[in-house]
């Protein structure tokens, strides 16, 4: 059960990175929620805004985890990532693991690689394991993906193909800090004379400690008015003039060519379960859903060539869908869940 | 009102108006109430538009738009331009799609949406549509239901002012609206507003205040007590224009200070009903106005309800383009379900006046048929009016007092219903080659209340005593004055006088339900109508079977002196006499007669009790004048034929005097001691008629029926008039003590009802309704804590130095303890399983009167006004 020493250890890892990332402490901890909720981080913005140190510090802060970088280049080759057999001399041929078997894995300027290599990370980021001439082996546990990437309008780089796109957890997009912020970078660089500096130990926490607070976020309880919610909101991103499982009336966002998936419904409610947890709380309430829908949904949303010529972004779309779908009323949800008595009703799921 | 509650209102205040509409018997109000329910079906209010942002200079896109620094900026919508948005923010490739206006970008921060809470509460109205169109919508309507008192009021003077006072209502609240004025201000500027358009348009500049206080307080018991067509002087004006200023002001602040779809429209609507009620006494529909005002007032709310486009070349079609096919469908189904419910006979239907009694105090008049004996029969002439007849050497020779039209069996009485009149009189029914008359009448000794005119009375002149009311009766045609001694009193009438011989060879008689009283025969003897039968053996026409009655009865010998009484039992003696005595009567028993037969025949007519014109005292130019005395009084019967009115019939020959055996007093019918004996004063004191069953004498229903509203007319038809009315009250009673009921049963539900983590919850919603009355938009997409957050902010907001805060931020800023203090109990109550236990219950309840206290520090019972359901903006969704 999610209590106190979540959210101590939560807070204690975030201001650890937060000493190295200045500013964006948003960001921070929604990256954080992501890793407690055991899901691949997509970390996106313009060069210079400590993404990779941003994946670094995360790696850094969990201590015996191991954590492997690849830095993703044109001429990548997909065996560069998953490892490959190797030919030693008068021996059996060895299966030498790539840089995938790992707790986590830093995929550096993931959009610079070509498909074929990107593609390479889609067993892996879905399944957990690497099948390789026919052998499967799993990762270790846990394994997570961090990525940068740059946003795709620049040169010489590849967009993410759907399928991998859906496999992370979040998409976060870090900015140019504020003024006072980027005066902290300045200050400390100066003086430390050394870029970025290390998380200092009291601020880490143990692979084991991190397993723990990841098997107690999903202890975490949604309630049945906020599934529904949930699937409302997912609901209003689908296809068609009231796509599946959405309700009466509601119509897609005209913008949108393709709605979000079920991997984004399960990803979404991880998601609010941890950020409940993060805030020290043992349910998920529709304010935790609201905070990780956009950087949960807003990178899956595929949006029509004149939306996007008009400059309309997926997570303005989905801004749209918060502010206009009913959140579910506390005293519904009160009357569902207690019965006459004083008892909570059956728990579900 | 953005959700569908706008449209729910909209019906029911629909299907109330028609209802009432046909209980009442207003085809308007059909039309009104099926136009609207059309609406209600159709119109489908449109999301609020975006509130308009101002730009600010700099270099940074996040700072145009006024959000903080280093914020990431995304598009967020396209919104019209507005003067003073950047240039460079013009979207061109959405501006050419959009047809030319200029189109910006709008930009924002994702993951910090703004959306802010949009209060609807006076303190911040928001954009408002196309207020000037609104505006002028909402004059020209009222300027409109000023048409309603066209057919109150003689001649249309009126209307201008109307109009103008509509206009002046509309400008000064406009004004109003745009100083921003708090509500108690803007209730003081109205007031001021209505005196200084009282003093112009009413009373035209002279300042009286006493009469402005008079006409203020009674100038609508005035108007439902005097009959149309009114003068239209101060105290009848007054109300009107108070109806079209008040309306006029609180709709047009209502349309620019209130986000409520339908306020502006419900209030005009209120003014066309108070029109209806109070003006359209007259018989005449008024469809054209109605269907007009539909038309005004479906646009009015399609405007308010968002869904007027915007393209187009002129703003008012640029509007109302998409709503004009459905402002045209909902029209010609309202006139449609208008003319095919057509509820009522238009002059049937019910108006307040008939549960108004006048204030005519009339004398309690003795049976005026037998004081034409009494007058007749005293030994000394006295003379009782003189009367100058100008416009004619040939006027018509009898001159109508009283209309008798109700028989009981024994009695004629009157049942006309007086109204207080100003001096142009209704118009009577159409009358072929009459021709006008003036008359002075100087009146010496006349017992009230009846003014004598010769022909139908058009328009009656002051100098009339002071203090004396004029009565009139525009289905009868009689004048009265509130006075038991008319003597003294001056008068001058115009009249519409028939032509001396009517060709009324193929007229045909009058039918319908107007003439149907004039048709009644109690009892229906068989003997009378066999009688009439063989009076009018082998004639064909009306006229000629009329005139082969007068014939037989103009041949029974007359005397004043005969056996008096006008029951059917003397009749019957008269008519089929067995002695000489039995068959001689006089002139009021011949008329009498005359009229039951004609009855029976089937011809309307009724029983006149009047003065036979005598040879004129002087000849001045063609003014002649006849000194008219006791002698003269005499009883005549009239006839009525459509397109000639009511015809004189004189079915007595007072040459054929009757043999002196005839006039024995001894008669068996008569009693001696009732043989009139003249008297000085006897025409003034009700005295026993004597009439031939001595059983009868008198009888009370018929011997005070000459007062105002006790006729049967008006009796029968107050009973549906009065079921609507009660209906009507119940409706009222129900639309108030329903909601107010719900509300407090919700309440106890909530605060009594589950467990505690149920009552806590419940205890939260309440605090929400609180709120919503204060006008803070809550619920929708808004969670529990976002609204927390929002009081929280609030109340930072106040902190600031020079702060204003709008009327829901301050209520949130009071609120933010208890809301603070309740949202994480409530969300653990309702999305965990977090049991808050009963204490905590408990002191929620007591928050919720906290907060209440809180919110209402002053006025806390003219608050709580709002929950006798008075509808306001609640959980709506943004």
């Amino acid at each position: 059960m999610p209590d106190t020493t979540f959210k101590a250890g939560f807070d204690q890892l975030a201001s650890g990175i937060g000493q190295l990332i200045r500013g964006n402490g948003q960001v921070v901890r929604l990256a954080l929620v992501c890793l407690f909720a055991e899901g691949h981080l997509l970390i996106e913005g313009p060069p210079g805004v400590a993404k990779t140190s941003l994946a670094k510090a995360i790696a850094q802060s969990v201590t015996g985890a191991g954590h492997k970088r690849i830095q993703f280049t044109p001429d990548l080759l997909p065996s560069d990532v998953t490892g490959s057999r190797v030919y030693r001399q008068g021996a059996e041929p060895e299966f030498e693991p790539g840089p995938v078997f790992t707790n986590i894995l830093i995929a550096d300027e993931i959009n610079r690689a070509s498909p074929r290599t990107q593609s390479a990370l889609l067993e892996v980021m879905g399944e957990r394991q690497v099948t390789v001439d026919g052998e499967t082996r799993a990762v270790p546990a846990p394994f997570l993906c961090v990525a940068t990437q740059n946003p795709a309008d620049h040169r010489g780089t590849f967009p993410l193909p759907e399928a991998q796109i859906d496999r992370f957890m979040m998409k976060v997009t870090m900015t140019t800090p504020d003024r006072a912020a980027e005066m902290d970078v300045l200050t400390g660089a100066l003086s430390r004379r050394a870029l970025p500096g290390e998380i200092p130990p009291g601020r880490r926490l143990s692979l084991g400690q991190v397993q723990a607070m990841i098997s107690a976020v999903r202890d975490v309880r949604v309630d049945d008015s906020v599934k529904g919610y949930l699937l409302d909101i997912v609901a209003a991103t689908r296809t068609g003039p009231a796509g599946p499982g959405s309700r009466r009336g509601q119509r897609q966002p005209p913008e949108v060519v393709t709605g979000v998936s079920t991997r984004a419904t399960l990803a979404l409610a991880l998601a609010a379960q941890a950020h409940a947890a993060s805030a020290g709380r043992a349910y998920a309430a529709p304010d935790d859903v609201k905070a990780v829908a956009v950087p949960v949904l807003a990178h899956r949303l595929v949006l029509s060539e004149a939306a996007a010529d008009r400059g309309v972004t997926a997570a303005a779309v989905i801004a749209r869908l918060l502010d206009r779908l009913p959140v579910p009323s506390p005293e519904q949800a009160a009357r569902a869940t207690w019965q006459a008595g004083d008892t909570p009703a059956a728990r579900v799921g | 009102m953005t959700s569908r509650r706008a449209n729910v209102q909209l019906g029911a205040a629909a299907a109330v108006l028609a209802g009432a509409g046909v209980a009442a018997g207003y085809p308007e109000l059909v039309l009104l109430g099926a136009a609207s329910a059309v609406a209600a079906v159709a119109i489908r209010p449109a999301a609020p538009p975006p509130s308009p942002r101002p730009p600010r200079p700099g270099r940074d896109r996040a700072r145009w738009q006024g959000l903080p620094r280093g914020a990431d900026v995304v598009f967020r919508s396209l919104r019209y331009y507005q003067p003073g948005d950047r240039l460079s923010l013009i979207d061109w490739r959405a501006t050419a799609r959009r047809g030319g206006s200029p189109v910006v970008r709008e930009f924002g921060d994702p993951r910090e949406p703004d959306e802010a809470l949009v209060p609807e509460g006076a303190g911040n109205p928001g954009p408002v549509a196309r207020p000037a169109t609104q505006v002028a919508l909402i004059a020209t309507a009222l300027a409109l239901t000023a048409v309603l008192y066209g057919g109150f009021f003689a001649g249309w003077g009126f209307l201008p002012r109307l109009a103008a006072v509509a206009a002046g209502a509309c400008a000064l609240a406009t004004v109003v609206a745009w100083a921003r004025l708090a509500p108690a201000a803007a209730t003081l500027a109205g007031a001021i507003g209505l005196a200084v358009a009282a003093e112009l348009a009413v009373l035209s500049g002279g300042l009286d205040p006493g009469a402005g206080w008079d006409a203020l307080t009674g100038g609508w018991a005035a108007m439902l007590t005097v009959a149309a067509p009114a003068p239209d002087s101060p105290p009848m004006l007054m109300f009107p224009v108070i109806v079209t200023w008040v309306a006029g002001y609180a709709s047009v602040a209502v349309a620019l200070r209130a986000r409520s779809v339908l306020g502006p429209a419900a209030i005009v609507t209120g003014a066309q009903v108070t029109g209806l009620a109070f003006a359209a006494n007259q018989p005449a529909t008024h469809l054209l106005q109605a269907g007009a005002l539909a038309v005004l007032l479906l646009a009015l709310t399609l405007i308010r309800a968002g869904r007027a486009a915007r393209r187009g070349h002129h703003p008012l079609a640029r509007a109302l383009a998409p709503g004009i096919a459905l402002v045209a469908a909902a029209t010609a189904i309202g006139l449609l379900t208008a003319v095919a419910s057509r509820p009522a006979d238009a002059a049937q239907r019910f108006t307040p006046r008939q549960l108004l009694a006048a204030p005519l105090r009339l004398p309690s008049a003795r049976s005026p048929l037998s004081s034409v004996r009494d007058q007749v029969r005293k030994p000394d002439p006295a003379t009782l009016f003189t009367i100058a007849i100008t416009g004619t050497t040939d006027p018509p020779p009898l001159i109508a007092a009283v209309a008798l039209d109700s028989f009981d069996g024994t009695q004629w009485s009157s049942s006309d219903s007086y109204r207080v009149s100003g001096p142009v009189l209704a118009p009577g029914p159409p009358v072929a080659g009459g021709m006008p008359l003036t008359e002075r009448v100087t009146v010496r000794a006349l017992a009230g209340p009846y003014l004598p005119a010769d022909g139908w009375p058009a328009r009656i002149d002051a100098p009339l005593r002071p203090g004396i009311l004029v009565g009139f009766d525009p289905g009868s045609g009689i004048l009265v004055a509130d006075a038991a001694s008319l003597a003294g009193v001056r008068y001058t009438v115009t009249t519409t006088a028939p032509p001396a011989h009517a060709p009324l060879a193929d007229a045909a008689a009058g039918s319908g339900p107007a003439v149907a009283p004039y048709l009644r025969l109690p009892g229906k003897p068989g003997w009378l109508t066999a009688l009439a039968r063989k009076m009018t053996r082998g004639q064909r026409s009306p006229d000629a079977r009329l005139q082969a009655i007068q014939r037989s009865l103009r041949a029974l010998p007359v005397t004043p002196d005969a056996a008096p009484g006008v029951s059917y039992g003397r009749l019957r003696q008269l008519l089929q006499p067995a002695t000489a005595q039995e068959g001689a009567g006089y002139a009021d028993q011949h008329a009498a007669a005359f009229t039951l037969l004609a009855r029976a025949e089937g011809i309307p007519a009724r029983v006149i009790m009047g003065y036979r014109l005598p040879s004129p005292s002087s000849v001045r130019g063609d003014t002649r004048t006849y000194p008219v005395t006791t002698a003269d009084a005499y009883a005549w019967a009239q006839a009525y034929f459509p397109g000639h009115g009511w015809v004189d019939f004189d079915p007595t020959d007072t040459g054929n005097v009757a043999s002196a055996a005839a006039t024995a007093p001894g008669a068996p019918s008569v009693r001696p001691s009732a043989q009139p004996q003249p008297s000085p004063g006897h025409a003034s004191t009700p005295a026993p008629v004597p009439t031939a069953p001595p059983t009868t004498v008198a009888s009370p229903p018929s011997a005070p029926a000459p007062t105002a509203g006790h006729g049967p007319g008006p009796a029968t038809a107050g009973l549906p008039a009065a079921l609507a009315v009660a209906a009507l009250a119940v409706l009222g009673v129900l639309a108030v003590a329903g909601p107010t009921a719900f509300i407090r049963r919700r309440r106890r539900r909530r605060r009594h009802q589950g467990s505690p983590a149920q009552r806590l919850a419940g205890a939260w919603g309440e605090m929400l309704d609180r709120l919503a009355d204060t006008g803070v938009v809550t619920g929708g997409s808004q969670t529990v804590r976002e609204l927390a957050d929002q009081a929280a902010s609030a109340v930072a907001a106040r902190q600031a130095p020079g702060a204003r805060l709008s009327r829901p931020e301050r209520a949130l800023e009071r609120a933010e303890p208890y809301l603070t203090g309740l949202a994480t109990a409530v969300a653990g109550a309702a999305f965990g399983d977090v049991d808050p236990g009963e204490e905590a219950a408990r002191q929620a309840w007591e928050d919720e009167r906290e907060l209440t206290k809180a919110l209402y520090r002053r006025w806390r019972a003219v608050h709580g006004a709002r929950h006798w359901g008075i509808p306001v903006p609640r959980r709506r969704r943004r």
